[in-house]
């Protein structure tokens, strides 16, 4: 071995910690704000509808639905989406729905990273040798490097 | 001994990469690659202590590295 590198897919924030997703709530009237790490809103519209929730795409934002409540995501500065509850919501209750969602997202990443690594490896002389999955479905896959 | 990277990608979407087997430089070369397979980005990088101790490089020079390698093959790519 001899070297080691951490790589964070573009649909991810790089924070100081991962568990960063749910440090800020803002308010803002009468709704409130928390910001995530997400930055794909392809990936969150699917996370969502894996999850089950009702999803609307307009041009400027996504609108998901759980029974009478509407949650809106938009894109900040910083080029991450935060999501919007009405003040009505409870904060856990809301904290939860992004914990829950951010877990799918993820998830969602995982597997689009496999899939892309499995579509180009071959063309930068990357030869797959084996695959595994841990018992935390971490995937691990072993290339020959053919250069 | 072949020259290998194993990939690990975990379920909250981090990615981890090794190479084995690979004792000089020339592994720097899979970073700009890895990047681009993967569309991602590096947060940091280190060398193994099996690396260090064919090679005499520090940590602190891993990342200098990689981006004079990026630099390098960015400039290829625009020649």
């Amino acid at each position: 071995m001899s070297l080691s590198v951490f790589l964070l897919p573009a649909a991810l924030a790089i924070t100081t910690g991962l568990a960063g997703q749910l440090e800020q709530q803002v308010e803002q009237g009468e709704f409130y704000k928390i910001n995530t790490n997400m930055k794909d809103e392809q990936i969150m519209q699917q996370a969502l509808e894996n999850r089950g929730n009702a999803v609307t795409v307009t041009d400027d934002q996504i609108e998901a639905s759980i029974g009478k409540v509407d949650i809106y995501f938009q894109r900040q500065e910083d080029n991450t989406i935060s999501a919007i509850f009405h003040k009505d919501v409870a904060v856990e209750d809301a904290r939860e729905f992004i914990k829950n969602t951010y877990e799918e997202y993820t998830h969602v990443v995982q597997q689009n990273t496999y899939e892309k690594l499995l579509q180009r490896a071959e063309n930068e002389g990357l030869v797959l040798q084996t695959e595994t999955k841990q018992k935390d479905n971490t995937i691990v896959l072993t290339f020959n490097v053919e250069r | 001994m072949s020259e290998q990277i194993r990939i690990k990608i975990t379920p909250n979407g981090e990615i981890h990469a090794k190479t084995i087997g690979m004792d000089d430089e020339s592994c720097l070369d899979l970073v700009p690659i890895l990047e681009d397979l993967l569309d991602a980005e590096t947060v940091s990088s280190e060398f193994t202590e099996e690396f260090l101790r064919a090679q005499i490089h520090g940590k602190t020079e891993v990342q200098a590295e990689v981006q004079r390698k990026k630099q390098q093959i960015t400039d290829e790519r625009n020649s």
